[in-house]
């Protein structure tokens, strides 16, 4: 573990916020207007519960076992053998996750913009930029994260103020028209992006400021709940009870957007919004299968592991779905369950085990 | 076509190897935890080339996890 590369709290905040945003907004509103309905916006309040409980998850194994991210805190509150092999069980597992990632980032772009271009090129393309980022460290990228940041978030709001003149809020009505369940599970599909925040867990090394390790993480949740909000919502208003019946509502909605006669076509916005957010996710997950690898094999630099990993990485995007219905499928039924399972249950188990494990060693000692 | 595609992965590797070699050189001990992953890596990607059907682990999870997601869909 390098202890000289240093993470600012707000790069992490930052960071953070475009892991999650940076598919969420794309892919989420389509999911849960299918599941929930018109009472979809409810459904990034309610599922940001989960983002805050793992954020306090891994900030106190954070506080438990400074100095060591996820994999090496396994590791010690487990015990080697289980540790080292739970260990590998969560890095295959999250190889999954970020091909899954890797997938969607692409289907995105061929299905939609780059329409004669093999899916393969515009996969081993970002994992080759991916891996140039991972390189050259976490302080590296969270530093590019501070700098699309501000990019991604005017063009977004840039995009939903252009709409404001075709919102119907009437659209909000009825309100839990169909009762909770609905909503319930709709709530359940959005946790499984917040429950992503646990990768702020290998990031939490870095940070030097640690008093301010938990405040950073929740007002990242904070501002992910907001976002979704907005763009919920916005959504709502535009298309009422069809934002379901579009794969991505975002996008459409940019296609709706004409002002005067010069103002159009701001699709290529979306674009650059999907590929910075997806860029900052893909190489945040991708460092993080690095660093667990490297972790899992005690070797101290994850560097080593770059390449390999990125190659597990592009093979397994290819694998995950034979195409982009089965794989919105999967993630918004099977695999919402799999990925909370992995991100959210599991950390609250070692929490559990970890504590558990202190408390007897202190009335021992 | 698939010939062309499996030489393709394999020109991959020995890229990779050439652009790790100067860190290989200097953790000789990690070395067999870089060819435990590149050859996992290589191998799947010759298997998926010759056989893109194969089912992955979104269909193994699905095994496990159906009940539960019939319950979500909408």
């Amino acid at each position: 573990m390098q202890q000289k590369e240093q993470i600012t709290s707000t790069q992490i905040a930052m960071m953070m916020f475009l892991c999650i945003m940076g598919t969420a907004l794309l892919m989420l509103p389509g999911i849960t207007a299918a599941i929930s309905g018109n009472d979809m916006w409810m459904t990034p309040l309610l599922g940001s519960i989960a983002g805050y409980l793992i954020v306090w998850c891994s900030w106190r194994l954070h506080r438990m076992y400074p100095g060591d991210h996820f994999i090496g805190i396994l590791q010690k509150a487990l015990g080697p053998v289980a540790g080292t092999s739970l260990g590998i069980v969560f890095v295959l597992f999250h190889i999954h996750i970020t091909g899954i990632t890797m997938r969607s980032y692409a289907e995105f772009l061929a299905g939609n913009f780059f329409e004669r271009t093999p899916l393969f090129f515009l996969v081993a393309s970002m994992t080759l930029v991916a891996a140039i980022a991972v390189k050259a460290g976490a302080e590296a990228f969270a530093r590019c994260s501070q700098i699309f940041l501000p990019v991604v978030l005017l063009l977004i709001l840039l995009n939903f103020a252009l709409l404001l003149p075709e919102l119907k809020p009437m659209n909000l009505l009825p309100v839990l028209g169909n009762g909770m369940t609905p909503v319930v599970k709709g709530t359940l599909v959005v946790q499984g992006w917040y429950c992503q925040f646990m990768l702020i867990s290998f990031f939490y090394p870095y940070l030097h400021e640690s008093k301010r390790s938990l405040r950073v993480g929740m007002a990242s949740v904070a501002g992910v709940m907001a976002a979704m909000l907005i763009s919920n919502m916005t959504l709502l208003f535009l298309f009422g009870n069809v934002t379901a019946k579009f794969n991505y509502p975002f996008l459409m909605a940019s296609r709706y957007i004409r002002v005067g006669d010069f103002v159009e076509h701001v699709e290529a916005m979306v674009m650059m919004i999907w590929v910075l957010g997806a860029f900052v996710k893909i190489t945040a997950f991708y460092y993080v299968a690095a660093a667990g690898f490297a972790n899992v094999f005690r070797v101290n630099d994850y560097r080593l592991f770059v390449y390999p990993v990125g190659l597990v990485i592009a093979v397994m995007s290819m694998w995950v779905a034979p195409n982009m219905q089965e794989l919105a499928n999967f993630l918004s039924t099977n695999g919402t369950f799999y990925i909370l399972s992995g991100y959210l249950v599991f950390p609250f188990l070692v929490l559990a085990v970890a504590w558990l494990r202190r408390r007897a060693s202190a009335r021992r000692a | 076509m698939n010939w062309t595609k499996t030489l393709g992965a394999v020109l991959a590797v020995f890229a990779m190897l050439g652009a790790d070699f100067r860190l290989l050189r200097r953790n000789p001990k990690a070395g067999w935890a870089y060819a435990v992953i590149t050859v996992f890596g290589l191998a799947l990607s010759v298997t998926l080339i010759w056989n893109p059907d194969l089912p992955g682990p979104s269909e193994w999870i699905s095994a496990v996890y159906g009940p539960l997601g019939r319950w979500l869909k909408p």
